[in-house]
């Protein structure tokens, strides 16, 4: 069963990408949503009919297929594992993935690549579902790999464009430095508990003592390795400059990969691996400072920018530091909870940019848009709720997770004395920092002044001629808008925190991954669990000061829809220029530069004329100078043989 | 064996000190070193040679010096322990034997391609050859 | 000692008997029926290397033992790689089908060539005895020299086989050099009765010939490998030579270099020797030295193929890199690491260069990564393979490069090394750039001048199907080569032991 997830989508990609060139849009779209359909379905069917009558404490079903690696000790099965984490997941990423492919219908239509765009699409859903499934983290790792993949190659979906070229580029050697650390890591599970499943390291690891903060132990640097791999994957700092420009790629592979399903990947490797995290106090601290700082500086950066999809690019890193926030605070559940709910809100904010979009001819630029709510009254209507449900706005999805995430922020165990409620702080005004430029975004984008008609000289929308009339999506488009809106709603009653209904409502989320995720141990905990009556007075708190900036957003921008923040936040703090300076250009120097032209021509070839001139020397007089490149290649190989014999000879002593 | 053989019938043979054979066998009597030492210099010779030379040929006549100078080695480390009365010692005069013939192969090709090289360029030497290179 | 006592054992160099055979019929066959059918001369070949692989596999399970007097050896490790090589001349012979009809060329003496290559690297791969090493690689190197110059009349092609020849020749002179020092300090060339030497102490006088011996055989073996810094010749000589012959040069002689390497690296360095033998110091300078070079190698290789812009010399330097990698499994001394490493480089490099060798061309004309730019959706049965090839040489899961590599870091990791896993690591990061390159500049770039589209020939197609199917069948179903190789490991077991 749970094969046949996994491979449905892959499936899909196959037939598509090998008869799609010849297809019409109609059939390729077809095969594309019903593989993903079918994953969906399927997903459900598991989860609810197998996962959920097994008892709590023993959900767990193993699937194997077959024996992928086996040598020595090292033992890694292709197989499936489905336990309420990776539940959680595949029920949330189909379910979402299938009304992105519906959504991508629509929009992708008439473009030239359409085959080409399904069946990547459809080859990411295989990896992802791969990624969550697998049951060791070898096979993780190929999902792992895989998603980064389909994502380089969907980034570069225009690739006549030179930037989205450039994008899927950078994308993929970020998350290369990234799995750098992820491979390590792996080597590193492989050499302490020698084996690389996850039941059985998860098993080991619990009777593996705390470390304490700041000592380096084996857990901790297993831990830390893993989350280099997480920060690339999940674009947290310093690896997240490749998220903002993967918005290069079409709309809906930014809603499904780029921000409800692949950039969580990293939340939920570190929420797989809690046993391990929660025994190292060192590595939980950095995930949340970590987190803390990216969900903070991200938001900055968001109010500045007037590309819609970069917007929504820095708001998702934002609330994926969020989500680090809370693992790092040792609230896994909290962590977990806000990605399902980002993935319903989120994946409905970028469909809307999307659609509107879409209307303005692939205009991105904000400060072109303005008025368009009665245009596309279905696609505002439907932003509303997702602006609302960002911002944090009771009773809807963001509330209940946003609120968990910073209550079990402040009251966190495990965080160094004080961290817990800056942390905090720096969540709550990252909230009202989100209520502003989410606020800033709805504004320019639907109300106040048309300014679509005038657009400047030379952008997209003036290539169209004539007067610009934007109209409501079609129906493909505007139905999973619909199906979004809903989930953005009523997503947040999965977890209402018991201290809302005094225990009278179960926090559902909790109750169902508290077996299959570790929570801080008793002996860990050096602070009282604190009183329920606090949550609600935190919760009622964050959310006066949410809506206090909402109104004050709404007022300023309607006024000033067009104000300049700070030329800082508009330029990113300098950050990739930053890495440009000081990572990419040095190393392309190095290897042209120094080690191509100056060592290989100069030093080289210095040395040879060196030695060659020292032993002509010996017998004649300094005539030919001038090497040619064979002699200077038989110099090397004497030098190095020089070398060699030489440390043989000494070390021989 | 047969070199067994070979060397008990030397043994018998009256004179052998005035035999080229003799005066060989008379220099290791002394000594093992001495020998090291030529090879070694004619190593250092060739391995000179072909760091100095222009003209390809001579680089090949400096490889064939090294060559030989291992052959030498051979030879007489084969030798030494035969007369210091290890009498099955044999590997190293079969090798030699062996190192001559490659040596002749190589000579073969190498002569072939100088010969290509030549017809292409009409020259023949090394510095004048790097149309390969970074 | 009687004639038996000279271990003449013709089932034991049954393929190599084959494969030489083969090459002497097919040059008679042309002095006494001349013909420029290329179709006869290769179905001789094609069935010489058949029955070689079929005598090979016969032998398969077989227990070890030694023939002609110690100088040969058989057991699972050298039929596996004595394997890996012939399916190498195989795939080079299909991949040669083109270039010999393009270029008018003989094709007789060329498979001939190709057949006493196979019948070195044979050798090279049974060898028990450092002479027999020496032979194997200058019956190797010899034909290669030739196959490199083949384009006659290309100055190219000449000026590699000439830059081949001297530093091979230079090179070997070395090895040779080192193998009669060895010989002065433990009276014996053969690889067992070394490790029996030098598991006693030894003489100061021999001492000093075993260690400048050792080095001389690191500087043979370096070169061979294409370790830095003997490399030198490597990018000269594969961009030179005709990409064909590039392609075989990349994979088989190297394989069986690596053999060999492994073998006397294992037999004489790897063995448990007793504390005051002669053995042990020599043991753990033989180690850092390889460990230095391997990190060496995969750091150049890496840093320097980043500035290429033709695609033969950026695969050259890639090769490099790739060597350093291997020699991390010497260093751990995990056979079985090295021997799928070998497997799948060999499988995806040849793949990758059937693809450079059909774009170049006649005349090895198209070879810069810029002649690449718009191949993507113009000829997707060529850019696709490309891409599959080049991300298992990144060593993306999935694929069969990533399961090599990883087995190669976890054996240096367990074997003590993780700096060397660590900076391996990050090179794989370095290498993903320039690899990635050439995939952009297929799919992301427009063509800046029209280049008519290629034809994939019969064999080419065969070749790609074969090494796009390997590279994802050793990706996700390695388990049977697994199981083969650790059949073989417990054949080997008691030999490093």
């Amino acid at each position: 069963m749970l094969k046949l997830i996994v491979f449905s989508p892959l499936v899909g990609a196959a037939l598509i990408g090998l008869g799609g060139r010849r297809w019409s849009e109609r059939i390729i779209g077809t095969v594309g949503c019903a593989t993903v359909g079918l994953s969906t379905v399927l997903a459900f069917y598991v989860f609810f009919a197998r996962l959920l009558p097994l008892d709590p404490e023993h959900r767990l079903i193993f699937e194997p297929f077959y024996n992928w690696i086996a040598s020595g000790r090292l033992h890694a099965d292709f197989g499936f594992q489905l336990d309420p984490l990776s539940g959680v997941y595949i029920l949330f990423v189909t379910f979402v993935g299938f009304w992105i492919h519906v959504f991508g219908v629509g929009y992708m239509h008439g473009d030239s690549g359409y085959y080409r765009f399904f069946a990547y699409m459809n080859l990411f859903m295989f990896m992802m579902l791969l990624l969550v499934l697998a049951d060791n983290f070898l096979l993780m790792f190929v999902g792992w790999e895989g998603v980064g993949l389909c994502s380089y190659l969907l980034i570069g979906h225009y690739f006549t464009r030179q930037y989205a070229a450039d994008a899927a580029k950078k994308a993929f050697i970020v998350n290369r430095i990234g799995d750098f650390g992820f491979a390590l890591g792996i080597i590193f599970i492989f050499a302490t508990f020698h084996t690389i499943r996850f039941a059985e390291v998860m098993a080991r690891a619990a009777h593996m003592p705390t470390e304490a903060l700041w000592t380096m132990g084996t857990l901790t640097a297993i831990c830390l390795l893993l989350f280099v791999g997480a920060t690339g994957k999940s674009a947290q700092i310093p690896l997240y400059v490749w998220l903002p420009d993967a918005m290069a790629g079409p709309t809906p592979v930014s809603a499904l990969i780029h921000a409800a399903t692949m950039v969580t990947a990293g939340v939920y490797m570190v929420a797989r691996t809690s046993q391990m995290y929660t025994r190292s106090l060192t590595a939980l601290f950095i995930v949340a400072l970590v987190g803390g700082l990216t969900a903070f500086f991200a938001a900055t950066i968001a109010l500045g920018q007037d590309n819609i999809k970069k917007v929504l690019a820095y708001s998702t890193i934002s609330q994926l530091g969020y989500m680090f926030m809370a693992c790092g605070a040792g609230a896994f559940i909290a962590g977990i909870f806000h990605v399902v709910t980002h993935a319903f809100f989120k994946a409905l904010l970028f469909l809307g940019a999307g659609s509107v979009i879409i209307a303005l001819h692939h205009n991105e630029d904000m400060r072109q848009m303005g008025g368009l709510k009665k245009y596309m009254p279905i696609t505002y209507k439907t932003f509303i709720i997702a602006w609302l449900a960002i911002a944090g706005v009771f009773p809807l999805a963001g509330f209940f997770s946003k609120d968990e995430i910073l209550w079990r922020t402040a009251n966190s165990a495990v965080l160094p004395p004080g961290w817990g409620r800056a942390l905090w702080l720096l969540g709550v005004i990252t909230a009202i920092l989100t209520a502003i430029y989410m606020t800033r975004l709805v504004v320019m984008t639907f109300h106040g002044e048309e300014r679509f008609r005038h657009g400047e000289a030379g952008s997209a929308a003036g290539h169209h001629g004539g007067p610009l009339s934007p109209q409501e999506s079609p129906r493909t488009m505007t139905i999973p808008l619909i199906v979004l809106a809903v989930l953005s709603v009523v997503g947040g009653w999965l977890g209402i925190p018991e201290g809302f209904s005094a225990g009278t409502l179960p926090n559902w989320i909790e109750h169902f991954l508290h077996p299959a995720i570790a929570t801080v141990s008793e002996g860990q905990t050096t602070m009282e669990p604190a009183s329920q009556g606090s949550e609600i007075g935190l919760a009622l708190g964050t959310l006066l000061l949410v809506v206090a900036a909402l109104v004050w957003a709404y007022r300023f921008y309607q006024r000033q829809p067009l104000w300049q923040p700070p030329s800082v936040l508009v330029h990113k703090y300098w950050v990739d220029e930053a890495y440009d300076r000081l990572f990419v250009r040095p190393i392309r120097a190095i290897s042209t530069v120094l080690l191509w032209q100056v060592f290989d021509v100069r030093i080289i070839d210095g040395a040879v004329n060196g030695t060659a001139a020292l032993v002509r020397a010996g017998g004649r007089a300094l005539r030919h100078i001038q090497t040619g490149a064979v002699r200077s290649y038989v110099v090397m190989i004497f030098l190095g043989a020089l070398i060699v014999i030489t440390y043989f000879m000494l070390a021989g002593r | 064996m047969v070199t067994e053989a070979m060397w008990t019938v030397l043994q018998q043979v009256p004179n052998q000190a005035r035999t080229w054979q003799g005066f060989i066998d008379a220099l290791l009597k002394k000594g093992i070193n001495d020998f090291i030492l030529l090879s070694f210099l004619l190593f250092a010779i060739g391995v000179a040679g072909v760091l100095t030379r222009r003209n390809i040929l001579i680089i090949f006549m400096s490889i064939e010096l090294i060559l030989n100078a291992a052959n030498l080695n051979f030879i007489a480390f084969t030798r030494y322990w035969q007369m210091s009365g290890r009498l099955s010692e044999h590997m190293g005069h079969v090798f030699t034997i062996f190192i001559i013939v490659v040596a002749a192969a190589e000579a073969v090709i190498g002569l072939g391609i100088v010969i290509a090289l030549y017809r292409n360029r009409q020259t023949v030497a090394i510095d004048e050859i790097d149309l390969l290179k970074w | 000692m009687g004639i038996e006592g000279l271990g003449i054992n013709y089932s034991a160099i049954l393929p190599e008997i084959i494969l030489a055979l083969t090459g002497v019929a097919l040059m008679l066959m042309e002095a006494f029926w001349p013909s420029r059918s290329k179709r006869r001369a290769g179905l001789v070949t094609l069935a010489g290397l058949g029955i070689a692989l079929m005598a090979t596999l016969q032998l398969w399970g077989a227990p070890r033992q030694t023939a002609y007097a110690g100088m040969v050896i058989i057991d699972d490790f050298r039929l596996l790689f004595t394997a890996i090589v012939i399916i190498a001349s195989v795939l080079a012979v299909f991949l040669s089908w083109n270039f010999l009809e393009e270029e008018r060329i003989q094709p007789t003496a060329y498979f001939a060539l190709l057949l006493f290559c196979a019948v070195g690297m044979a050798l090279l791969t049974s060898s028990h005895d450092l002479i027999m090493v020496f032979l194997g690689i200058e019956t190797v190197t010899i034909s290669t020299y030739v196959l490199a110059g083949y384009r006659r009349n290309d100055l190219r092609s000449t000026e590699a086989a000439l830059k081949y020849f001297i530093l091979g020749a230079f090179s070997s002179a070395f090895l040779l050099y080192g193998i009669a020092l060895v010989y002065g300090a433990t009276h014996t060339t053969n690889l067992s009765a070394i490790q029996a030497a030098l598991n006693q102490p030894l003489g100061e006088a021999e001492r000093a010939l075993m260690m400048v011996g050792a080095a001389m055989l690191l500087i043979g073996f370096g070169f061979k490998v294409t370790a830095v810094p003997f490399h030198v010749w490597t990018p000269d000589v594969y961009e030179g030579a005709p990409t064909p012959v590039t392609a075989f040069l990349s994979v088989g002689p190297k394989a069986a270099g690596f053999a060999a390497f492994l073998r006397v690296s294992s037999l004489i360095f790897g063995a448990d020797f007793d504390l005051a033998s002669a053995g042990r110091a020599l043991q753990s300078d033989w180690i850092s030295a390889l460990a230095v070079m391997a990190i060496l190698t995969m750091t150049f290789g890496n840093l320097i193929a980043i500035a290429q812009t033709n695609i033969k010399r950026m695969l050259a330097y890639s090769s490099i890199a790739h060597a350093g990698y291997v020699l991390m499994g010497i260093v751990a001394r995990d056979w079985q690491a090295v021997a799928f490493y070998m497997i799948a480089y060999t499988v995806m490099n040849i793949g990758a260069f059937a693809v450079v060798a059909l774009i170049a061309r006649r005349g090895d004309e198209h070879v810069l990564i810029e002649d690449y730019s718009g191949l993507g959706f113009r000829q997707p049965t060529l850019s696709f393979p490309l891409t599959v090839f080049l991300i298992s040489l990144t060593g993306i899961p999935g694929t069969a490069g990533f399961v090599g590599k990883f087995w190669l870091f976890k054996s240096a990791w367990e074997a003590g090394f993780s700096m060397l896993v660590i900076i391996a690591v990050i090179n794989t990061v370095i290498s993903a750039y320039y690899y990635l390159y050439v995939v952009i500049v297929m799919f992301f770039r427009e063509a800046k001048r029209e280049i008519e589209p290629v034809p994939l020939p019969g064999a080419f197609g065969f070749t790609l199907a074969v090494t796009v199917l390997g590279t994802f069948y050793l990706g996700l179903l390695p388990t049977r080569v697994f199981y083969y190789l650790n059949q073989a490991q417990t054949a080997i077991a008691h030999l490093i032991h």
